[in-house]
């Protein structure tokens, strides 16, 4: 058992040498790669996981400020509504009051002239009767200007405004 | 029973060359005897055991692993940062790290072969049944001396290539010793560097025959018995060697530990002189 045979060692040296070749070549490295592709592989789904994350993050972020903005575009717009709403409450009142001003400034404006027509007209009738009348009476016809003047002169004391304001 | 127990002889026994039906396995190389024995026979079988196994495991490894896969990059993993990492700087590790672990792996399953009875002894048999012996190629010296030694010479190889040859020789002796003792200190130091291959392979070869010879010691005296009273009576004998044979597989693994973390340090030791 303890003999020394130098065959044996080189026997030893050349199996050996084969085995570490055939171990580095064939077992060592393929199953390195395995290890190394697994831990590549781990980092990338870590990062994509992380990248995916950080993405949900941000669309969260994004979609709370949309809607935080909507809701707020959403008071503006009500708030705008109503103030438009207001405005043109306030715009038809007031059109209407001018509409009502108007018509009863013209109605008031027409029963002036026709207030006015009217009390020609009388003012005609009456000339006309009287010259009638003092025809019939001083049984010579005077000249129809003779009676206009005398008619004005008669009018002239009769309070008409008086009259006016009685017809409103 | 063959009748022939010759325990001592056994061990000579393995150095015959082989004789496979007449044709003895016998070849001189010059002065050298190349015959095939058994020893080289249990050389070539550890060998191809190693790498069936290995890259059997390494082939069906997927990034999905299974439970062997598992143990078997646990394995890879201890070795890869335990035993040459750990004892060697990071680049070294890593070319280091092939020759370590095919050691590491090599002389466990050398090793644990030795407990395996296998039918070798045709010629010797019983009734043309082959006798099943136990054996391991690292219970031989010449095998543990061959590892050692090439351990030794890939330390310095190691140590010359990454400090230069004259500044490795150099950081044999401290740079702090009187230049009187210098000299002293390189002989030491030169010493101890022979020993480390007699510590190296005699410890791996004396602790395989040693438990080789005390289980060899042990059935011997069971089958000597021929009673089966007597056989009864020594129980305790023949547990023992169970006992034995489990401790074995202990000693299987620690010293192949032993040698693959021994020479990791040394090459690491060369490459990262201290000063």
């Amino acid at each position: 058992m303890l003999n020394i045979q130098p065959g044996l060692m080189i026997y030893t040296l050349i199996t050996f040498g084969i085995l570490l070749w055939v171990l580095k070549r064939y077992a060592f490295g393929p199953l390195q790669k395995i290890i190394d592709q697994r831990r590549d592989a781990i980092e990338s789904s870590i990062r994509a996981a992380e990248e995916t994350r950080s993405e949900a993050d941000r669309l969260l972020a994004e979609y709370r400020q949309s809607i935080a903005d909507a809701k707020n575009e959403a008071e503006d717009i009500i708030e705008r509504a109503r103030k438009v709403g207001e405005d043109q409450k306030a715009e038809i009142i007031g059109e209407a009051h001018a509409h009502a001003q108007k018509e009863v400034e013209s109605a008031r404006g027409q029963i002036q002239r026709e207030t006015r027509k009217a009390v020609q007209e009388i003012k005609d009738q009456v000339a006309d009767l009287t010259i009638m009348a003092a025809g019939k009476v001083a049984g010579k016809a005077i000249t129809k200007e003779d009676h206009l003047r005398l008619v004005d002169e008669a009018m002239a004391e009769v309070d008409f405004d008086q009259l006016a304001a009685g017809g409103q | 029973m063959s009748g022939q127990l010759n325990p001592a002889e056994d061990f000579t026994q393995v150095l015959q060359p082989l004789d496979i039906g007449g044709h003895k396995l016998s070849f001189q190389l010059g002065p050298l005897d190349m015959s095939i024995n058994r020893v080289v026979v249990y050389l070539f079988l550890a060998a191809v055991a190693t790498a069936v196994i290995c890259i059997g495991l390494s082939k069906v490894a997927r990034m999905l692993p299974g439970r062997k896969q598992a143990a078997w990059e646990g394995l890879y993993e201890y070795v890869r940062d335990i035993l040459v990492g750990a004892v060697m700087p990071g680049g070294a590790a890593a070319s280091w790290f092939p020759y370590i672990a095919s050691l590491f792996l090599f002389i466990m399953i050398s090793n644990l072969m030795g407990l395996i009875p296998l039918p070798f002894d045709l010629a010797a048999g019983f009734h043309n049944i082959p006798e099943f012996k136990t054996y391991s190629a690292t219970a031989n010296i010449n095998v543990t001396v061959a590892l050692a030694l090439l351990t030794f010479v890939l330390t310095h190889y190691a140590g010359m290539r990454a400090n230069g040859v004259l500044k490795y020789f150099k950081g044999w002796m401290p740079s702090t010793a009187p230049p009187v003792l210098k000299q002293v200190l390189f002989g030491l130091h030169g010493i101890s560097e022979i020993f480390r291959i007699v510590s190296l392979s005699v410890r791996l070869f004396a602790n395989m025959a040693s438990g080789e010879l005390v289980r060899m010691v042990f059935y011997t005296m069971i089958l000597l018995i021929q009673s089966w009273a007597i056989a009864v009576l020594i129980l305790p004998m023949e547990v023992s060697v169970i006992v034995v044979s489990a401790f074995e597989i202990f000693v299987a693994l620690i010293q192949a530990y032993i040698f693959a973390i021994l020479s990791a340090v040394y090459i690491g030791g060369a490459i990262h002189q201290e000063h």
